[in-house]
């Protein structure tokens, strides 16, 4: 029981959610989502409802102590603890960062040590920072978050071969959803030289 | 009262889990000097909100840990000097991961060998204590210290992707299926970010975005595949109701990483790798 009713109960939400979201039909990216604050109350609630099925199931205690503490301690990434959250808010818009040559062709920065996943979601990051110093155009914040990551493109530029010399541009590419065909607007923010 | 037992596993089943557990380990150890960053942590995590980790970007530190851990994990398989192998993985693992997350682009790729080593540490010293100070802890530990470790990790397996499915529903108000095709725009994304990798990158990118193009003009399907995958998260604490239900429920999890690996491009081998041990446990089909 003290199994099998959450479970249940998780997957009914699940499943009444995904009828009712598609009976109604989409209207924007942000309808229906809840607030950061309702979240955060949500995930509270979630766990104290865990805290207390360790005492009611001391041989599950370990499964509802550590699932409230992914949604406690977990919340700032304090590992080993975390929500798991990547994928959890499917959004209409998704972007990229390329980092290309003159000529357009893919640098594959992976060679200089730079994992293009890490690449991103330091942008990201970087980005919110700005934000959070105060940074309000769009544009700007960018600029400032590609700098960053120009700076780290230089530290690890080869002193001989192709990638020596060559002017490297960093692209935003933005991806949206136009009735179920794919379009694509793309940025360039910044150029780094050595 | 609940229906849920402790598994009673075979010293063999055991010590299988135990080498795997090792294994897994040397494995993720053996890359950690990949994309190593260094300079300030600017985007500080966890302990690194507390303790300076910046001595971890230092190729003599980064040696340490990684042949630290050869030498624990090995240990480990043994059967040797196990609470301190244990101590030591967890501690090398948490500090490792806290870094690298602490440069602004946290990665998951490890935390479930983080939060198993955890259980398992955390296993042991309870374990221990119980025995020393006569604690009654009732069900919570199993007759022995390594069925202890061995159940705690999978119950925090199960709290992991019980976790990451409940995050799916809280984020989207219970919405995540209907949303969920929205996802296959990152397989364009990273059809992007593979022309940066090598060739075998550039060509797993580009069968991705394939894919995502013909599940885009197929919306049936593409709700069905995404549903499967959350239902299976949210359906992980009925694995410990069995030793057969953990192994259906393993079995089912890693086809949900090949899924995701085939519609996303992701496909986190050492969580497979830690279902497959701690879940799935193939030594029990084999007798």
């Amino acid at each position: 029981m003290i199994l099998v009713a959450p479970v249940a109960a998780a997957w009914a939400i699940a499943l009444i959610g995904w009828v009712t979201r598609v009976r109604r039909g989409p209207r924007s990216e942000g309808d229906g989502l809840p607030s950061k604050r309702q979240r955060g109350v949500v995930m509270a609630l979630v766990a104290v409802g865990a805290i207390a099925a360790a005492f009611l199931a001391p041989v599950s205690s370990v499964l509802w102590v550590v699932l409230a503490l992914n949604l406690v301690l977990g919340v700032g990434e304090n590992v080993p603890f975390s929500p798991y959250s990547m994928f959890s808010m499917p959004s209409t818009t998704a972007w990229a960062l390329c980092f290309e040559d003159g000529e357009g062709a893919s640098v594959p920065i992976s060679k200089l040590g730079l994992a293009p996943h890490d690449m991103r979601k330091r942008f990201a990051a970087e980005l919110r920072a700005a934000r959070a110093r105060g940074v309000r155009d769009v544009d700007a914040a960018r600029h400032d978050a590609a700098s960053v990551l120009a700076t780290l493109v230089e530290e690890r530029r080869p002193p001989h071969g192709p990638f020596s010399t060559r002017t490297i541009s960093i692209v935003l590419v933005e991806y949206s959803l136009d009735e179920g065909k794919v379009r694509q607007v793309r940025t360039p923010i910044l150029e780094t030289s050595p | 009262m609940t229906g849920i037992e402790v598994p009673s596993w075979t010293s063999t089943e055991l010590d299988i889990m135990r080498v795997g557990l090792g294994f897994v380990a040397i494995k993720t150890f053996s890359v950690i000097r990949t994309f190593r960053p260094s300079g300030e942590l600017v985007h500080p995590v966890g302990l690194a909100r507390f303790v300076d980790l910046k001595w971890a970007a230092s190729r003599a530190a980064t040696r340490t840990i990684q042949q630290g851990a050869y030498v624990a994990a090995l240990c480990l398989a043994a059967g040797l000097l196990t609470s301190v192998a244990l101590v030591f993985l967890t501690a090398a693992i948490i500090v490792e991961v806290t870094f690298r997350s602490s440069y602004g682009a946290v990665n998951h790729g490890n935390h479930l060998l983080a939060i198993v080593l955890t259980a398992q540490t955390a296993a042991m010293v309870v374990w221990n204590a119980a025995a020393r100070w006569d604690w009654d802890l009732g069900v919570a530990l199993a007759g022995s210290q390594a069925s202890t470790a061995a159940w705690w990790a999978a119950q925090a397996i199960v709290a992991v992707y019980f976790t990451s499915g409940l995050s799916k529903l809280i984020n989207t108000g219970g919405q995540w299926i209907a949303r969920a095709p929205m996802l296959l725009l990152s397989a364009y994304e990273r059809g992007d970010t593979g022309g940066m990798m090598d060739s075998w990158g550039q060509a797993q990118a580009a069968s991705g975005v394939r894919r995502a193009a013909w599940l885009l003009d197929r919306p049936l399907l593409t709700y069905c595949a995404f549903a499967g995958g959350l239902l299976v998260e949210l359906a992980a604490p009925i694995g410990l109701l069995g030793k057969l239900a953990l192994a259906a429920m393993g079995l089912a999890i890693i086809a949900l990483h090949k899924g995701n690996r085939m519609l996303l491009g992701l496909s986190f081998p050492e969580y497979q790798l830690l279902v497959l041990i701690y879940l799935v446990n193939v030594p029990q089909f084999v007798r």
